[in-house]
């Protein structure tokens, strides 16, 4: 019998610190699939942010750059200027890119520099413990609004996709394995791309299993109802052409 | 046909991999790992065809799978 599926070499032989069934997880997995299969391991710098997504930085076996709350798209610029021949992810989650960092997101997507943004959208303020974030979709209890959240959220792709620079701009979603495979081929995209020097926006609908009251095992469903309500996924440009 | 082999020491036991099976053959199991918890078993194989859909979604990375 030959093996058809085995963690990637581009993760930490470490045990994950992420909470059982964690979105993060898969993603984070699926990017070390990726760089594994394009070889781009020694290329590769992850800019990491404060938050739950600051935790792929023992799990990652390549390089990683932490950078200070909601900056991750500008250390990942100034990454990519001083070596243009490194592969630059800028790692991010809802509290990072879409309530912190809002206006780095959004200017180093005007700039069009050449880096790779993955937007992880949870919903939810997950470290700091479960509170209502710019992106809470409407209806959803959240212990700061514990009778549904009554916003409706910011979506950052539709924002992005706005712009003249952006190459790439797509939702995502890792909830079964027909999204998950979507989401590798995105990436996978994106990454060609930056190669090319482009910039490239995915965002990636997860769920938050600890401080939304959802399971893990319910998760999958919970996520698809988001996407049904929400954020639908899709390219939303590509080749610099908006769709 | 296919076969898993998990990591029982890495899995947490999210049951992710557990309602993902399309044959449904995955369960929890009855012992505990090194950091207490339940781990998931493949009890019987013979009706496994080896899709990886498990190894796909199990977001540590605890799964093998071989055909």
């Amino acid at each position: 019998m030959e093996c058809v599926y085995k963690r990637p070499e581009s993760l930490s032989p470490y045990p994950m610190m992420f909470c059982p069934g964690c979105h993060h997880a898969i993603l984070l997995k699926l990017i070390a699939e990726v760089l594994d299969e394009m070889n781009l391991r020694e290329q590769a710098v992850l800019a990491a942010p404060i938050g739950c997504g600051g935790m792929t930085v023992p799990a990652s076996n390549f390089d990683t750059i932490f950078s200070l709350h909601g900056r991750v798209p500008s250390t990942g610029s100034a990454v990519k200027m001083l070596s243009p021949e490194s592969l630059v992810i800028c790692y991010q989650g809802d509290g990072d890119a879409a309530a912190i960092g809002t206006a780095e997101t959004i200017h180093v997507a005007r700039r069009g520099d050449p880096v790779t943004v993955i937007f992880v959208n949870n919903g939810v303020f997950g470290m700091t413990g479960g509170q209502a974030a710019p992106t809470t979709p409407v209806g959803t209890w959240t212990i700061t609004s514990k009778e549904g959240n009554k916003y409706v959220p910011l979506k950052v792709p539709e924002m992005i996709a706005t712009l003249d620079e952006p190459d790439f701009v797509a939702r995502c979603a890792v909830n079964n394995p027909k999204h998950i495979i979507q989401c590798k081929k995105a990436i996978r995209h994106a990454f060609e791309r930056q190669m090319e020097g482009k910039y490239s926006f995915i965002e990636v609908v997860c769920a938050c299993v600890t401080t939304t009251g959802v399971k893990a095992e319910k998760s999958p469903e919970f996520i698809e109802q988001v996407t049904k309500s929400d954020f639908p996924l899709g390219e939303f440009k590509r080749d610099g052409k908006r769709l | 046909m296919g076969m898993i082999k998990v990591d029982q020491n890495r899995c947490k036991g999210c049951k992710l991999c557990v309602v993902t099976c399309p044959r449904k053959l995955l369960e929890m199991s009855k012992e505990l790992n090194a950091n207490g918890d339940m781990y998931c078993v493949q009890p019987d194989a013979t009706n496994c065809v080896g899709c990886a859909f498990c190894a796909m979604i199990c977001p540590d990375g605890a799964i093998e799978v071989y055909k």
